[in-house]
């Protein structure tokens, strides 16, 4: 033990390290589909930790993980956020910042009748609402308070305990509610009701690493009959017969020989070409001919690739499709699998007009596809690295934003702080990036990473700073504090269904989805979408999650202010 | 001005971004594709800025658990890197490459030191040479890592700072030719020894077949053809769907639509004619048999069959010794593809007659529920995953601390790895092992780039800011050219003696050994711009193990030579 708490002072890193891998390790355990989840799990070791040992930890590494952790929520949300706040995300959106609103209402108002000092009362709101990003919004909020320092560690501390107090049923409560109560409330059955909603809009789900079988372009071995009546015929314009319909020959093996085909080259009875094309025309236009499909697989060894490309070109910009096509040889064997315009698939038709800025996701031949892609602007290749650009200045730019702006709220002035405009210069920077791909690249594993160490560890350096003040703050407010979060986490559930259900006139089951998205419980979904046995209840989620998030954070800050003030 | 570095000085994380983010700008920019990066940046960017604002008389710090905090992360991220190829580094072909690395290394290290006392350096200098000289910015990480354990003993009035400042001081200043110097020699040494490295790589290409590194690329060839009909042919109407895979079992009915209504493919379904069947097998027997059912029709709904990828580690024991071909009749059969196999990390050739073996890794592609059966058969299943393992990396980083912990007595003191040393072997076994196993651990590769970019480089900036207030009192023109000199001889005289030894005595491909050469000097720019220089990517096949065994070596000696110059 001795040597422990040695080491656990000499490198406090280690305390860290050991508390994340216990919190991940506790928070894994399922009871009954319910589990703490690993940041909580975190966080409650991490008190203990620091109960029984002192871990000196900075408060430096703890803002810059919970920035980093920031910015890539941000990042990672930021696209879902600005559609959902145009077009018909809107009443998602409502419900949202309902919810947010009627949780902070609640919090505020428990907090007042407890006389609970700002940092439990921003523990309470924090695990109620289940969204322990607002613990660290409220510890910078608590650390530009004008008290001494003691202090203000004491009311950090206390968010801590607050929050592992109330996160329990904050959980809990929205899970079961959103399952269990919320359905009987509305006397809906969710099984009917999902396969009712799914058959509305022919479910489209997707997985990842899962891909469909079905290709829409193909490239297939054909073995010409003797007599076919193009024999003599060029390869172009053999691929012309047809004018309009985009075929193309990619290779002849004619005896031994194999060649790549050039549209000069005459074709003979008895010759396999390899032919790619949309797949109904093969299959609809080759294969009724004389020619037999055959098996070859030396031939059809032809490197493909599909590359997305970002549209530069400026003479490509406002022509339409069909132009392009016209021009065969500078295009010949590409094909075109879709447009995506401003993070969005759109149709595709002749007449569709390109603009600069899509991106365009191209197949064919490796060399071929390569020239067109070169011609019309950058590749977009799947990457492993980071725009540390993007990352380092949009956390430097958010945080500056951050101590600028200043909201007015009466007499009161109030920064936004620097985690709130270090999430607002990641939601802008994902948002950019889904718009045009090559600005901010940040691969989702490094998203993913940065957001779970981020969290992880900032909460479990919070635990360990909170384990000294834990049994006194439990003893001076630990029932009342336990019931009180109890209240904060019903009222946005109880007030949230009927708004959404009666005033926004939502689906039923998206609402239950959308209402574990507002209050940002993910298992809250899993619940609701096992009980209904379908995933559809997640449009419901994504519609409000973002704003779920970014409220919800927000008002660690908001918390502090009012209670302080 | 004045204003701005109090404000700064007093909001130490957004200094911290500050000088990041700075860095990575000046990184960007390059004269004639030669720039700093992003690492040495950083150092030039935290030591400057603190360095004038100290002439202001504000002295800038930012603290060390953070600094230790990304260090710790950074060498855990290299241990993880290297781990599967340091592996190999020491059987077959890895050992000349692994030779090469060492010497080179060694030669390093020694050449430092004995500049360094040749010419009464300041203390801490030898290690920030080797770091700027060989470009090893980690190795700065355990210099200080020296001065903090005790290792390093301070001499009466002498401080931390004041020591590790003159790391960084001489970090920066070898550096500059530490990284345009040796892109330059690497791109040279073949003309300088008369030969044309164009035609070995060639010669290369020819003799072993390159595998194009680049592999965006598919092919067009599919083994497995997915195909729907239409039902025409009375034979096969009112069969029901086990009695038409008895008569033709070399096809798969994967999925069967009728009218507006998919019905999935169960056995005891009775084919009625205008069913649409989609119909899976191998190609050869989907050409055999043409007309079969009836004609084909492109139908986008039926052949919506979900497709998977993922990697299956064999763990059953009676898989042991079977033969691919036994699976030939099995049920999965025609639904799946298998890729390649990895054994121990390697892929090897497969055929028919391959057999299985305990811990092989499968890669398969194929109809979900196919592949999902097989790995239930086979042992356990992993597939392809953008989130990282926390478990596993806080694990691996509590056993680094484990590791580090272990001392030896050794001449009077106790000598041991220390943290960034065991994190880097714990890294090493992590990734060893989660590369034979691959259930678990998953770092994807994203993951593993910002823990090692974003831990040097937040790491780097903080040790820039720290030592740069002390800075301007060390510095002195004739110590300056002195450090200077010795990084230079430095970074010239190793790679041309690694090349020699290559060429002369290995008697590596010339091309190859370009690789080589940059690889023991543990820096990928050089392999890039040999590579662009004799338009070949043979050079790469040369870099991997060196750069494994470099990279840890000169990492280690940041340590060494604190040790060696007292």
């Amino acid at each position: 033990m001795a040597w422990l708490a040695a080491s656990f002072e000499k490198y406090p890193e280690l305390a860290v390290f050991l508390v994340v891998g216990l919190g991940y390790w506790v928070g894994g355990f399922k009871f009954r589909g319910f589990g703490l989840g690993p940041v909580t799990g975190s966080l409650i070791v991490g008190v203990l930790v620091g109960y029984f040992f002192k871990v000196p930890v900075s408060s430096m590494a703890k803002s810059i993980l919970f920035l980093l952790f920031l910015f890539s929520i941000g990042y990672s949300v930021g696209p879902k956020f600005f559609q959902a706040m145009k077009g018909g995300g809107l009443r998602w959106a409502a419900l949202a910042a309902f919810m947010a609103a009627a949780g902070l209402a609640a919090a505020y108002a428990v907090s007042r009748y407890l006389k609970l000092d700002p940092g439990l009362a921003a523990g309470l709101l924090s695990g109620a609402l289940t969204e322990s990003p607002a613990i660290g919004t409220a510890t910078e909020a608590i650390n530009s308070l004008p008290l001494p320092e003691a202090e203000r560690a004491k009311l950090v501390g206390h968010v801590a305990v607050a929050d592992a107090l109330c996160y329990l049923f904050g959980a809990f409560g929205v899970i079961l509610f959103v399952s269990e109560i919320a359905p009987r409330l509305l006397g809906i059955d969710l099984k009917a009701e999902a396969q009712k909603v799914e058959k509305e809009l022919g479910i489209d789900r997707s997985k990842p690493g899962i891909v469909s079988a079905w290709r829409p372009f193909e490239m297939r071995a054909y073995r010409l009959a003797p007599d076919t009546r193009l024999a003599g015929l060029s390869v172009a314009q053999a691929e012309n017969l047809r004018p309009g319909v985009r075929v193309f020959i990619e290779r002849i093996r004619r005896g031994d020989e194999l060649m790549d085909a050039t549209p000069e080259i005459r074709l003979q009875g008895g010759d396999i070409v390899v032919v790619s094309g949309r797949r109904e025309i093969l299959v609809e236009l080759v294969g009724q001919t004389t020619a037999e499909e055959v098996e070859d697989r030396e031939a059809l060894d032809v490197p493909t690739a599909a590359y997305d490309v970002f549209v530069t070109s400026k003479d490509l910009h406002g022509k339409m499709l069909e132009e392009i096509a016209r021009d065969t040889e500078a295009v010949r064997s590409v094909f075109l699998r879709g447009i995506s315009r401003r993070g969005h698939e759109i149709p595709v038709g002749p007449r569709t007009r390109i603009e600069r800025a899509d991106v365009l996701r191209l197949i064919g031949p490796e060399h071929a596809v390569a020239k067109v892609a070169a011609s019309v602007g950058q590749v977009v290749t799947p990457t492993d690295t980071t725009d540390f650009v993007a990352l380092g200045i949009g956390i430097l730019v958010g945080a500056l934003i951050g101590i600028a702006i200043v909201v007015p709220v009466g007499a009161m002035k109030i920064a936004i702080g620097t985690s709130v405009g270090t999430l607002i210069a990641g939601l802008l920077t994902g948002y950019l990036h889904s718009t045009r791909p090559l600005f901010g690249r940040i691969p989702d594993g490094a998203i993913s990473f940065m957001s779970a160490i981020g969290l992880a560890g900032f909460v479990a350096m919070i635990g360990l700073g909170a384990g000294p003040h834990f049994v006194e703050a439990l003893r001076e407010s630990g029932v009342g504090l336990f019931f009180g979060g109890m209240v904060v986490t019903l009222v946005p559930l109880v007030t949230g269904l009927y708004f959404g259900r009666y005033v926004l006139r939502l689906n039923p089951l998206l609402l239950l989805g959308g209402m574990a998205g507002a209050l940002t419980m993910t298992a809250g979904l899993a619940a609701v979408q096992e009980r209904s046995g379908s995933t559809v209840a997640v449009l419901g989620y994504s519609g409000t999650v973002a704003i779920g998030h970014i409220l919800l954070t927000t008002w660690g800050t908001v918390i502090v202010w009012l209670i302080a003030h | 001005m004045e204003v701005l570095f109090k404000w700064l000085a007093a909001n130490p994380f957004i200094l911290l971004f500050f000088v990041v983010g700075g860095a990575v700008l000046l990184g960007k920019a390059t004269v004639k594709g030669y720039g700093f990066g992003m690492v040495a940046s950083a150092i030039i960017v935290g030591a400057g800025l603190s360095a004038w604002a100290s002439t202001y008389g504000i002295k800038m710090s930012l603290d060390n658990f953070a600094k230790s905090l990304f260090y710790y992360l950074f060498m855990y991220g290299v241990g993880l890197r290297v781990g599967p190829s340091f592996i190999n580094s020491l059987k077959g072909d890895g050992l000349k490459f692994t030779f090469l690395a060492v010497f080179c290394s060694v030669l390093g290290l020694l050449g430092c030191v004995a500049l360094a006392k040749l010419w009464s350096l300041p203390d801490g200098a030898a290690a920030g040479i080797l770091a700027g000289a060989m470009t090893m910015s980690a190795a700065i990480g355990s210099a200080e890592e020296a001065i903090k354990q005790g290792v390093f003993k301070l001499a009466d009035g002498q401080t931390a700072e004041q020591v590790s400042g003159m790391i960084a001081l001489s970090y920066g200043l070898t550096y500059i030719w530490g990284t345009v110097g040796i892109i330059l020699i690497c791109k040279y040494l073949p003309r300088w020894w008369g030969i044309d490295a164009r035609a070995a790589a060639k010669k290369y290409e020819e003799e072993k077949g390159v595998p194009n590194v680049d592999d965006a690329g598919l092919t067009g060839y599919r083994p497995l053809a997915l195909r729907a009909y239409k039902l025409s042919n009375d034979a096969v109407v009112g069969m029901s769907v086990r009695q038409f895979l008895q008569k033709h079992p070399e096809y798969k009915v994967l999925n069967v639509a009728r009218g507006d209504e998919r019905l999935g493919a169960p056995d005891d379904l009775v084919l009625q004619k205008g069913d649409v069947i989609a119909l899976g097998g191998r190609l050869e027997a989907m050409t055999a048999n043409m007309g079969l059912i009836g004609p084909e029709v492109p139908d986008a709904k039926v052949l919506n069959i979900p497709i998977d990828q993922a990697e299956i580690l064999v763990t059953n024991k009676e898989m042991e010794g079977k033969e691919l071909k036994e699976f030939r009749s099995a049920e999965f059969a025609g639904q799946i593809g298998l890729h390649h196999i990895e054994r121990g990390g390697v892929t090897i050739p497969m055929g028919l007659n391959t057999r299985l073996e305990r811990f092989d890794v499968l890669f398969v592609g194929g109809i979900k529920s196919a592949v999902d059966k097989v790995a239930a058969l086979m042992g356990k299943v992993a597939r392809p995953s953008t989130s990282t393992d926390l478990l596993t990396l806080s694990v691996g980083m509590i056993l680094g601390f484990l590791i580090g912990a272990i001392t030896v007595p050794l001449a009077g003191s106790n000598v041991g790895l220390g943290n960034a040393g065991g994190l880097l072997v714990s890294g090493i076994i992590v990734s060893s092992i989660v590369s034979r196993l691959r259930f678990f651990g998953s770092t994807p590769n994203a993951a593993r780039n910002i823990l090692e970019d974003l831990g040097l480089v937040v790491f780097i900036a903080i040790v820039g800011v720290n030592s740069g207030a002390g800075l301007l009192t060390q510095l002195s023109g004739s110590v300056a050219l002195y450090i200077f000199i010795a990084g230079f001889i430095v970074t010239t005289i190793p790679p041309i003696l690694v090349w020699a030894i290559g060429y002369h005595w290995m008697k590596i491909n010339p091309a190859v050994l370009m690789g080589g050469v940059a690889g023991a000097r543990s820096h990928s720019g050089p392999a890039r711009e040999a590579a662009k220089e004799i338009g070949s990517s043979v050079p790469w096949i040369g870099f991997p193990v060196g750069y494994a065994v470099s990279g840890v070596l000169l990492t280690v000696f940041g340590y060494v030579a604190m040790v060696m110059s007292k």
